[in-house]
C-alpha cells in the first residue's frame, strides 16, 4: 500500500511540473458550438495551443476576480459588456493590430474591446404559439397566456439576462420595472441562457428570451422555432474581448485578441455562427435582417455598468417574491 | 480498548486523519463559512444572515423542499435497493450479473444528463408522456419536487443496493437458520434476524443517498422548474455577480450541514444501537426460488433495474441521431460524436488520471480511518468521526469557491493544476471509503483481531494479516463507489478546472447547458462505455471478492 501511494505521488508531481510553453489561457461564456469550431482553428492557423474555460459569465467574472492576486488566465473572451466595463480595474489596456477596422459605434469600453454585436430576441414555438398570438412587444410578454411557459435565465446570474433587464428598463424608463415584474411573473427559470432556444425548440416553453444568433441556429437547424425581434426596441450591443492585467501569457494572449478580431475570424463568426461582426468590412448574416431594418435601442454601458448592483439586488427581491 | 502505548501506529493514523481534515477542509472552508457570521452592511461580527434567512419565506421554502426531496428519495431508494438487493444475494436470479451492473451503471451517469434525458421522455412534449397520454394516461408534470425524486431516486437506489448486498453476503447463515428452525417463516426471520444484522450497512446507504439528493444541484437545476432546493440557492447566491460577500451562501451552506449532521448523528444512533458481529465462517448460499414466487421476483428485479437504466438508453440512442446544429433529425450517424473529436483524448485522460490517483489515496486512507474508527472509540477518534463527515455535508460548489481561494495564495499555489480537482475528489468521496470500510468492520467480531493480538502480533502486522483481508470486499466496494462517484464530480471541478484540467463531466455539463443534447449524449456515452469497461477490468483482476459486491 506504502508503494501505492508513493506512486500517487509520483504522478501528482510529474502533473503538476506540466506546463505547455506556447500557450494562451481563456475564460469564455462562448456557446459550445463555437468553441468546438474555433478552438481547433486557432491552434491550426497561430500554433497557439488554446485552452478555455467556459463558465456563465457572471462566473468568469468572479472566478477571475478571485484570482487576482496570481492570475490564471490571460484573456476573458466573449462576455457581456457591461461586467467587463464594471471590473475594468482587473484587465489590461490593449490596442489590437487592426483597431482601425473596428466599427467606432462599438468602441465604448474601458480596458475591454467589442468582439461581436449580440442582440435581444424572442424565440417561439411555431406548434404551440400561432402567428396571431406570438408576442409582438416586451410587454406582450406579460399576458397570462405565457404563464410559466417564457423561458428566460437569471438577471442576477447570466450576462445576456442582465442585458434584457436593462433592454425594457432602457425602453420604458420609470415604468420599466413594473412592466419587468410582469414578465418575470411568467418565466419559468433557465439554468443557462444557452438553454432557453433548446427548451423551446422541444416544446418545454412556448416562447424564450435570448440572443440572436443562439435562436437563428434552431431556425437554421429546421427545429418548429421563428424569432421575433420586439418591436418596442432592442438593444444591440458588442459583447467583449479583454486582456487580463498580469496576464501570465500575455503575448500569446494578445495573438489571440487580434486573431479574434481579424477578418477571417469575424467572418466565420457572422457566416457558422450567425453573430454580427464588429469591422467595418464585413457583412451581416446570411438569412438575418440588416441592422437597420430593426427597431434598436441605444444602450448606455457605463449607466447599465454602474447600476449593476443595484438592479440585481431588486431582481434579486423581485424574483424572492415570486419563488423563482 | 486500547492496551497499548498510546504512541501506535493507529494514534500516527488518527493524526493523520486530522492533518487531512485541517488542511483540505477547514483551511480552505474556513474563510467561506466565517462570511456567514458577518453582517452584509455593517461588516461586524453579527447572526443577522441567519435571522434574514429564517425571517424570509423564500429561504424557509427552500429549506423544506430540501428535506421533503432528500426524505423522499432516501425512503424510495430503501424501496427499491433492500428488494433487490435481498433478492439477488439470497436467491437465485436469473441474469443476476447483469442486473447487478446495469444497477451500477445507474450510478455512473453524471445527473446532468439522467435529468435532461427525463425531460425528453416526460417534459411536456416528452415522448413517453405523449405515447400514455394517447393511450389516456395522463401524468403529472415533470417539473418540480415529482420529477425531482425520481430521477434522483433511480439515480442512488444503487448506493442502498450495493451496500446491502454487500453487508447480506457476511451475515452469518447459521442465524437465520437457527431463527427458521425456531419456526419464524421467511419474512418474519428477514425482519427480525437479517434487517437488524444488515442495518449498519443499508443506513449507510441510505445515508449516502440522503447526502447525495440534499447536496445533489445538477437535477433539480434541469428538472427543478421554479422549485428552488438549497444547493439551487446556495449556487444561484454564490454566482449572481453582484453579492460579493458571500454571507447568505455560506449561511444557506451551514444550515445544509447543520441538518447532514443531524441525520448523520441518527444513523450513527440507528447502527450502534445494538452491535452484531459475526466470524464470517457461515457465509449465505444462494436459495432457488419456489415456482410461485420465482416468477414475480424476477419482474420486480427487472422493473426496478430497467426503469434506472432508461435514462441511459436515451442518452446512448441520442448520441447516435443525426442533427442539424442543435436541432435533432431523422436517421442516425455519428455526427454528434465528430464535432467533440477535438476534446476526447485530452478530457478521457484527465478523469481516468484524477479519479484513479484519487482512488488509491481515497481507499488508503480511507480504510486506515475506517479501522480506527471502527476498532478505536477514544476520545481523539470520536472527535475525528463526524469531521471525517463533514465533505458530505459541503455542498461541491462550497467547496470548490473555498479551495480557490485558499489553495491560489501563499503558502501553496495549486490553482489550475490537476493536483487541487484529485484533492477535491479525495476530500469529497473520502467519507465512502471511510464508512465502507468500518460498517464492514462493524460486522465483523473483533475477537479475531484481538487473537491475533495475544498471539503477540504488532498492531500493524494484526491488521494487514487479520482485518485486511477480512475487509477486502468491504475495500473494494467502497474504492468502486468513490471511483465511480469522482469520475461523475462535477459541481467544485467546475470552478477548478482550466482548459487543460477539463474532464468528461465538464465537458456534457457545458454541453448540456447550452442546449447541445447530442455531443452531451456522445460525450457520455464514452463515459459510459469507459468506465463500464474499466469496472468489468477491475473485477477480473480482483477475482470473486470484487466481483460479488459489484456483480460484475
Amino acid at each position: 500500500m506504502k508503494r501505492l501511494v508513493i506512486a500517487a505521488m509520483c504522478v501528482i508531481l510529474s502533473l503538476s511540473a506540466y506546463a505547455a510553453p506556447n500557450k494562451v489561457v481563456v475564460y469564455t461564456a462562448h456557446e459550445e458550438a463555437i468553441l468546438n469550431l474555433l478552438a481547433p482553428l486557432f491552434q491550426k492557423e497561430t500554433g497557439i495551443t488554446l485552452e478555455y474555460v467556459k463558465l456563465a459569465s457572471g462566473d468568469v467574472i468572479k472566478r477571475a476576480k478571485a484570482e487576482s492576486s496570481n492570475p490564471q488566465a490571460d484573456v476573458i473572451w466573449s462576455i457581456g459588456g457591461e461586467q467587463l466595463e464594471a471590473n475594468s480595474d482587473i484587465l489590461a489596456a490593449y490596442t489590437p493590430k487592426e483597431w482601425s477596422k473596428i466599427n467606432p459605434l462599438f468602441k465604448v469600453g474601458t480596458n475591454w474591446l467589442p468582439y461581436t454585436g449580440i442582440m435581444n430576441v424572442f424565440i417561439i414555438n411555431t406548434k404551440l404559439v400561432t402567428a396571431d398570438k406570438a408576442p409582438k412587444k416586451w410587454t406582450d410578454l406579460a399576458d397570462p397566456r405565457f404563464a410559466k411557459m417564457i423561458s428566460s435565465a437569471r438577471a442576477d446570474k447570466s450576462g445576456s439576462s442582465y442585458m434584457q433587464l436593462c433592454n425594457v428598463i432602457a425602453v420604458y424608463k420609470d415604468k420599466g420595472w413594473d412592466i419587468y415584474k410582469g414578465l418575470l411573473k411568467n418565466f419559468a427559470i433557465s439554468g443557462s441562457s444557452g438553454a432557453v432556444p433548446k427548451f423551446v425548440n422541444d416544446g418545454e416553453a412556448m416562447v424564450g428570451i435570448t440572443l440572436e444568433d443562439n435562436a437563428y441556429r434552431f431556425v437554421k437547424g429546421g427545429g418548429p422555432v421563428q424569432i421575433v425581434y420586439p418591436e418596442d426596441g432592442t438593444v444591440a450591443a458588442p459583447d467583449g474581448l479583454a486582456l487580463l492585467k498580469g496576464a501570465p501569457n500575455a503575448e500569446a494572449g494578445k495573438a489571440f485578441i487580434d486573431w479574434c478580431l481579424s477578418k477571417s475570424t469575424q467572418e466565420i463568426l457572422v457566416d457558422q455562427m450567425f453573430r454580427r461582426s464588429v469591422r467595418t468590412d464585413c457583412k451581416d448574416p446570411p438569412g438575418l435582417p440588416a441592422i437597420g431594418k430593426i427597431k434598436t435601442v441605444a444602450y448606455d454601458f457605463a449607466w447599465a455598468a454602474k447600476n449593476q448592483g443595484d438592479f440585481t439586488k431588486r431582481f434579486q427581491d423581485l424574483a424572492m417574491d415570486l419563488g423563482l | 480498548m486500547s492496551r497499548r502505548s498510546p504512541l501506535d501506529v493507529w494514534s500516527a493514523v488518527t493524526l493523520a486523519g486530522f492533518a487531512c481534515v485541517l488542511m483540505f477542509l477547514i483551511y480552505p472552508l474556513f474563510d467561506v463559512f466565517r462570511y456567514s457570521f458577518i453582517d452584509k452592511t455593517t461588516g461586524a461580527l453579527s447572526l443577522s444572515n441567519y435571522t434574514q434567512f429564517f425571517g424570509r419565506k423564500y429561504y424557509i421554502n427552500a429549506f423544506i423542499h430540501s428535506m421533503f426531496i432528500a426524505v423522499a428519495t432516501t425512503a424510495f431508494s430503501i424501496l427499491l435497493g433492500v428488494p433487490l438487493a435481498f433478492l439477488t444475494t439470497r436467491y437465485r436470479i436469473r441474469g443476476s450479473a447483469m442486473l447487478n451492473t446495469l444497477a451500477v451503471l445507474a450510478l455512473l451517469s453524471p445527473p446532468f444528463i439522467g435529468a435532461y434525458s427525463w425531460v425528453t421522455m416526460l417534459g411536456r412534449s416528452g415522448f413517453l408522456r405523449q405515447a400514455l397520454s394517447s393511450i389516456g394516461l395522463i401524468l403529472p408534470p415533470i417539473y418540480g419536487p415529482l420529477g425531482i425524486i425520481l430521477a434522483d431516486t433511480l439515480q442512488y437506489y444503487p448506493f442502498v443496493t450495493l451496500m446491502t448486498a454487500g453487508a447480506l453476503m457476511t451475515t452469518d447463515r447459521s442465524l437465520e437458520e437457527a431463527s427458521q428452525n425456531l419456526g419464524a417463516r421467511g419474512i418474519r426471520t428477514f425482519l427480525t434476524v437479517t434487517l437488524p444484522l444488515v442495518l449498519p450497512s443499508l443506513t449507510g446507504g441510505a445515508l449516502i443517498v440522503f447526502m447525495m439528493s440534499l447536496s445533489n444541484f445538477g437535477t433539480p437545476m434541469i428538472i427543478g422548474g421554479n422549485y428552488l432546493v438549497l444547493p439551487t440557492l446556495a449556487y444561484n447566491l454564490y454566482t449572481s455577480e453582484v453579492a460579493e460577500s458571500p454571507g447568505m451562501a455560506s449561511t444557506v451552506s451551514i444550515l445544509l450541514m447543520v441538518c447532514a449532521s443531524g441525520v448523520i448523528a441518527l444513523q450513527q444512533w440507528a447502527s450502534t444501537r445494538r452491535k452484531y458481529a459475526s466470524m464470517l465462517v457461515n457465509r449465505p448460499v444462494q436459495k432457488r426460488l419456489g415456482p410461485v414466487w420465482a416468477g414475480p421476483a424476477h419482474v420486480l428485479c427487472y422493473l426496478i433495474v430497467a426503469l434506472s437504466t432508461l435514462p441511459l438508453a436515451v442518452v446512448v440512442y441520442y448520441s447516435f441521431r443525426n442533427t442539424s446544429g442543435p436541432v435533432f433529425k431523422t436517421g442516425y450517424g455519428l455526427a454528434s460524436y465528430r464535432s467533440i473529436f477535438f476534446e476526447v483524448p485530452k478530457t478521457v485522460t484527465n478523469s481516468f488520471v484524477y479519479a484513479l490517483v484519487a482512488v488509491v489515496l481515497i481507499a488508503s486512507v480511507g480504510t486506515l480511518l475506517g479501522f480506527v474508527i471502527a476498532r478505536r472509540r477514544r476520545l481523539s477518534v470520536r472527535v475525528l468521526d463526524p469531521l471525517l463527515m463533514v465533505p458530505y455535508m459541503v455542498p461541491g460548489t462550497v467547496l470548490g469557491i473555498g479551495f480557490i481561494v485558499a489553495f491560489n495564495r501563499k503558502p501553496i499555489y495549486l490553482a489550475g493544476t490537476g493536483v487541487i480537482i484529485i484533492l477535491t475528489y479525495f476530500i469529497r468521496r473520502l467519507p465512502y471509503s471511510v464508512r465502507s470500510a468500518a460498517s464492514i468492520l462493524k460486522q465483523i467480531d473483533p475477537a479475531l483481531e484481538e487473537a491475533g493480538i495475544n498471539l503477540g502480533s504488532p498492531p500493524g502486522r494484526t491488521f494487514r494479516t487479520i482485518a485486511l483481508p477480512l475487509m477486502k470486499a468491504g475495500i473494494i466496494s467502497g474504492a468502486i463507489m468513490s471511483w465511480v462517484t469522482s469520475m461523475n464530480e462535477l459541481s467544485a471541478s467546475i470552478l477548478l478546472y482550466v482548459g487543460k484540467t477539463m474532464t468528461m463531466p465538464i465537458k456534457i455539463y457545458l454541453s448540456v447547458l447550452d442546449g447541445y443534447f447530442g455531443t452531451a449524449s456522445a460525450m457520455s456515452t464514452i463515459l459510459l462505455v469507459v468506465t463500464g469497461l474499466a469496472l468489468y477490468l477491475v473485477n477480473r483482476w480482483t477475482g470473486k471478492a470484487g466481483a460479488t459486491i459489484v456483480g460484475l
